[in-house]
């Protein structure tokens, strides 16, 4: 990777029933980072640490080099956070949260969110309680975007909007790295998002890291095998990654960047991100 | 002053009931109204009542899907803390001087009622005083509110009426006692007791702003 404008190092905190574990990434200027994993696998505590909501109990965050411990009113204003669920109290109306933009961001432009306001035709004297889920989310998109932020945050964000809606998502997320020195940092379940438009994923289980790698590398590392169960043999089988079997026969995951050779006969495919995951969260059951 | 703009924050979340600011000095004018020889410390104490249950209004309505804005504003740890306390402090200082006007406005209707003497004491050093005890109530129920984070709507809605019934019936229960509350406090001036009480108040917002540090997660 390039130089990281957000770098996670060692990240650890525990809680009585969970555990996040040596969580380390970098994620450099210009670039997407898909954070996926089931739910309660740890994506949100990683990000409420980064974000500083949660105090980690080991390892260390930086954005663009500055540490939350450093100068926190610097670090909170280089970030921008959209969460799964409208985070604004919905008994204030869009006015009112300008206002309050205004008396603590020292970066946030005024201008530039009443353009969002009027191009997303957000209300501004009706209560945010009132609003529909894609204009709560079109309100923080407008909150995050009208100020000078270096890392966006997305905490399943996407989660129950419309494709349309996701669609413009996904296009605003795409402009604000354009310039290359912008990152975002996008957790999601719904990985045909990420499909379209991360550059690099880390899937995260149980609180700890199972991959990080470039997107491409990824989808390159892997074949999707299918079979019929005669073909599935002892030896095969130590070498596919989360085998499922159906009635007709099997599909399993065949890592191809160490130098391993797909006997001869089987039927394989670029697998998606979807199935990477999928087989990859099924071998470590097993 | 990032704490002055969590309180505006605080404001802001709280407004729709601040209709309660003008409502308990408008009963506590007609209160005197009707009831002209009434202590009207009693309807000084009805509207900082009113002042110590709206003024831990911000804390009920913090909700967990509110931490991705408010506790995401840029500020250091603990100033947020600060906001609720200088919030409930402009609160109890509203609706004290509300309460004032008011007894002035029934005054004007009624020229008997006697703002600052009460056969024959002198009642001028209880108002601060009045106040000051107040301001600690509020300076407590924060710490509580602080402490305890209440999850539980209904625990939390407990614990902002208790204390100021405390407060109300502690301090009228007082003024009907044959005036054993201004007996209490004779010769200690009023304004000494306010200036005491705020110091304790914020001692408390110390302790809650240091509370909240430590327990961040």
């Amino acid at each position: 990777m390039d130089m990281a404008l957000l770098e996670v190092r060692n990240l650890t905190k525990k809680y009585k029933k969970f555990t996040l574990r040596d969580i380390s990434f970098d994620l450099p200027a210009g670039y997407i980072l898909g954070y996926i994993g089931r739910n309660g696998a740890g994506k949100t505590t990683t990000l409420n640490a980064v974000t500083h909501l949660i105090r980690p109990d080991g390892g260390s965050v930086t954005v663009d080099g500055l540490s939350f411990s450093e100068d926190p009113v610097a670090y909170r204003d280089s970030i921008g956070y959209i969460g799964d669920s409208s985070y604004f109290p919905t008994a204030m109306t869009s006015r009112d949260i300008r206002t309050i933009l205004r008396d603590f961001y020292p970066s946030f432009d005024p201008d530039s969110f009443d353009g969002y306001v009027e191009k997303w035709e957000l209300p501004e004297k009706e209560k945010i309680s009132s609003y529909s889920r894609g204009m709560k989310v079109k309100l923080m998109f407008a909150a995050a975007l009208s100020r000078k932020t270096k890392l966006l945050i997305l905490d399943e964000a996407t989660n129950g909007l419309d494709p349309m809606m996701r669609r413009e998502i996904l296009r605003i997320l795409q402009e604000y790295i354009a310039d290359g020195t912008k990152s975002v940092l996008f957790s999601t379940h719904i990985l045909e998002d990420l499909q379209d438009i991360a550059d690099y994923v880390f899937l995260i289980e149980k609180g700890e890291m199972v991959f990080c790698e470039a997107k491409d590398d990824l989808l390159e590392s892997y074949l999707l095998v299918k079979g019929g169960r005669e073909e599935l043999t002892a030896s095969l089988e130590d070498r596919l990654i989360g085998v499922e079997r159906n009635e007709y026969g099997f599909k399993a995951l065949f890592r191809t960047d160490d130098g391993d050779i797909l006997p001869v006969g089987l039927a394989a495919e670029k697998p998606t991100i979807d199935q990477i995951v999928v087989h990859t969260l099924e071998g470590r059951k097993s | 002053m990032r704490m002055l703009k969590f309180a505006r924050v605080d404001y802001m979340k709280c407004r729709r009931f601040g209709f309660i600011l003008i409502l308990f000095p408008a009963l506590s004018a007609i209160m005197m109204i009707v009831e002209p020889d009434s202590p009207v410390l009693f309807s000084i104490t009805y509207c900082l009542f009113a002042g110590i249950i709206l003024s831990s209004f911000p804390f009920n309505m913090e909700s967990r899907e509110e931490r991705g804005f408010v506790q995401m504003l840029p500020a250091r740890p603990g100033e947020l803390v600060w906001g609720h306390y200088a919030f409930g402090l402009l609160v109890l200082l509203a609706t004290f001087l509300l309460g004032i006007a008011s007894l002035m406005i029934a005054r004007i209707f009624v020229p008997s009622i006697r703002l600052f003497s009460m056969d024959g004491e002198d009642l001028r050093p209880l108002y601060p005083a009045v106040l000051g005890i107040a301001v600690v109530f509020v300076g407590l129920q924060n710490l509580l509110f602080t402490v305890l984070r209440f999850e539980n709507a209904h625990l939390a809605q407990i614990f902002r009426i208790v204390p100021a019934f405390v407060f109300f019936f502690g301090m009228s229960n007082g003024y009907k006692e044959s005036m054993s509350f201004p007996d209490l406090l004779n010769g200690l001036p009023g304004v000494g007791i306010l200036a005491v009480c705020f110091a304790v108040f914020l001692l408390l917002g110390c302790v809650s702003s240091f509370i909240s540090i430590r327990k961040w997660e």
